[in-house]
């Protein structure tokens, strides 16, 4: 791949990765740095791509795997953030934007990438299956217990809310 | 509740809230990378992925199981992703200070019904790292060690020093307790040039045991006569990820069982697998003498993923009870072992997905009747009209309807006749289905169908001596 191929790549795809690795990592940096060596890979890369979705697939699969390897890493078990803005706070219920993002951001990593991949980036069940190598009934099962997890959340925080 | 707006929103909103690097910036960052990449010095990393491993009673960690490969290559290395481990940061002298230092941390072991996360991983760091070690025909530098509660992974750099066309004798191997393991992992050398050999190597070991410690050793023997270089590390497993996360292990001495208490069960298992044009794996419960095939995979090697395979299977018991004993086999081919059987320790139900989409079909069928009349048959979901299923039927013919549905939740399916000369109407076929339910469960509104309906819709007197048409449904 030379460079003009990706710059138009990295102009078409580097918020998808970045958000893909975000919604894993929940840090910016470390989210940053993923989608920087996945396209660093696809520079690297000497196959080729039938069309647009399968390249899209093979980075959305590639993100995936960086941030496994980073959660494994020693650099990401052992480093602190030097600032503690550097991560994502703390969820508290997001009244302004009207998102339930701080919630869904404490469901699991596995059930957040499924949620993910399956109602933003709209791909399949089997597509979802596909990027994260697990099965369908594996995905179906994550987005279900995603749902559930998100309802308890939702309600736990209500019942916060009124004193309960 | 709306997931789908639910979920939208909230993951457009990520990367507003926490925007990515500008395009210059990390366009700058990747090309200046893959210029240094490039130009990298004649030096090779070698990767080994090594999982402490735990040796007591039946139940033996076999690295071969796991597809212990031995590679050569030239001019790189492949396999598990390397560039995503130490060197993950540009900086490798990062993990190689920190993991100098003793950890000791809290464990957090969840259930799959609480938010997932990755433990924290327990015990004593190797403290080698960044060592040089020197020998007769060969350097050898610990770059990296990383443990994060179930795999240890060492990264070291080589360089032989032999006269060319030599190949050297080395081994390195792990001792367990202080017992040297059986499992070696020789070098399968391919030298360009007298300095700058090229090897890889992957292998791999699992801790299984939560709270077990298992002593692990790195030891290097030139065959030439240099001692053994032994470095010491304790290794504990603090935690396992846990979503649903089964192990599998290969016992050699015996089959080892055990009872599954609940439908289902997830398995999830680092494979190692060959460079071949597919792979498959199989999934095998024994019940009582018999053995059944629970699912098998297969891949194409384009679609297989960089590094460790890592499977979910899901199945159900459906064919025997709960607390059946089931011996759980795991079949991978082709690759350079053979058959990795071994058992679940562990387990977690799943149960059915209440929001998969189901399939089902309502069958109705009548007999002929001794009136000869054409009826319209109209078909409704949950109220609404299909109209594209509108037909007519004459009633003195023999009929079998199938009706084809699906969907998630629960549903209203409704058939209505039509006398078509004198336009009247009447309601045949009220049925719920309950597709949350595996299979999705009927239910005929009232009890049963209103196999009187055409006689209704006739205007006929209950004293017209007409019997009615045989329906049955379900």
């Amino acid at each position: 791949m030379n460079a003009d191929e990706l710059d138009r790549c990295m102009r078409a795809y580097y918020k998808c990765v970045y958000g893909m690795a975000l919604c894993r990592c929940k840090s910016p940096a470390d989210a940053d740095d993923i989608a920087q060596d996945v396209f660093l890979k696809l520079f690297l890369y000497e196959g080729t791509f039938d069309s647009e979705p399968q390249l899209k697939a093979w980075l959305m699969r590639c993100t995936v795997n960086h941030s496994i390897n980073l959660v494994k890493s020693g650099w990401h078990r052992l480093s602190r953030p030097l600032d503690d803005a550097a991560e994502i706070p703390a969820p508290v219920l997001d009244g302004e934007s009207g998102t339930l993002l701080p919630l869904i951001l404490k469901l699991g990593r596995n059930n957040r990438t499924a949620l993910y991949l399956y109602y933003y980036e709209r791909y399949t069940v089997e597509e979802t299956a596909r990027i994260t190598g697990v099965s369908v009934t594996a995905v179906r099962s994550r987005l279900a217990r995603g749902r559930q997890q998100l309802k308890k959340l939702i309600e736990s925080e209500r019942n916060k809310e009124n004193g309960l | 509740m709306d997931f789908e707006e639910i979920f939208n929103k909230a993951f457009k909103n990520i990367t507003v809230k926490y925007p990515c690097s500008d395009h210059e910036t990390a366009f700058r960052n990747v090309t200046e990378r893959a210029e240094k990449m490039k130009n990298k010095v004649n030096k090779t990393s070698r990767a080994l992925y090594i999982i402490g491993g735990f040796a007591a009673g039946a139940a033996v960690i076999c690295a071969g199981a796991f597809g212990l490969k031995f590679l050569a290559e030239n001019g790189g290395l492949k396999g598990p992703d390397v560039s995503g481990g130490a060197g993950y940061h540009e900086d490798v002298t990062g993990p190689a200070e920190t993991t100098a230092e003793a950890v000791n941390k809290e464990v957090t072991e969840t259930t799959a019904e609480e938010t997932e996360t990755v433990t924290e991983p327990g015990g004593d760091i190797l403290e080698a790292v960044g060592d040089v070690l020197e020998f007769s025909d060969m350097t050898i530098t610990i770059e990296s060690v990383e443990f994060d509660g179930q795999f240890i992974r060492a990264e070291f750099s080589e360089e032989y020093h032999g006269d060319p066309g030599t190949q050297p004798d080395h081994r390195i191997w792990l001792n367990k307790n202080d017992i040297t393991s059986t499992n070696e992992f020789p070098y399968v050398y391919d030298i360009e040039d007298d300095t700058d050999p090229h090897i890889h190597r992957t292998g791999r070991y699992i801790l299984i045991e939560p709270g077990q410690t298992v002593k692990l050793s790195f030891g290097y023997s030139s065959g030439i006569g240099d001692d053994p270089v032994e470095y010491l590390g304790n290794y504990t497993l603090t935690g396992i990820n846990t979503d649903g996360l089964f192990y599998v292990v290969k016992d050699d001495s015996k089959d080892t069982s055990v009872t599954v208490s609940q439908f289902g069960a997830i398995i999830q298992c680092p494979l190692d697998y060959a460079k071949e044009d597919s792979f498959s794996v199989s999934v095998r419960y024994r019940d009582g003498s018999e053995t059944k095939l629970a699912e098998r995979d297969t891949y194409p090697r384009a679609e297989l993923p960089e590094g460790i395979l890592y499977r979910d299977f899901y199945w159900f018991y459906s064919d025997f009870g709960i607390g059946t004993t089931c011996l759980i086999s795991l079949d991978a081919r082709p690759i350079n072992v053979a058959n990795i059987s071994g058992v679940i320790i562990n387990g977690e139900q799943i149960g059915t997905d209440p929001d998969a989409e189901r399939e089902t079909s309502i069958g109705i069928s009548f007999n002929k009747w001794v009136i000869n009349d054409i009826f319209e048959f109209s078909y409704y979901i949950d109220g609404e009209l299909q109209e594209d299923m509108t037909e007519t039927r004459d009633m003195s013919e023999e009929h079998n309807i199938v009706w084809n549905v699906k969907g998630k939740g629960v549903h209203n399916y409704a058939i209505y006749i039509k006398n078509t000369e004198n336009g009247a109407v009447g309601k045949m076929l009220d049925m719920i289905i309950d597709f949350s339910k595996d299979p999705p469960e009927k239910q005929i509104n009232n009890g049963t169908m209103n196999a009187r309906v055409f006689r209704e819709i006739m205007n006929m007197s209950e004293d017209e001596n007409v019997p009615e048409p045989i329906i049955s449904a379900g």
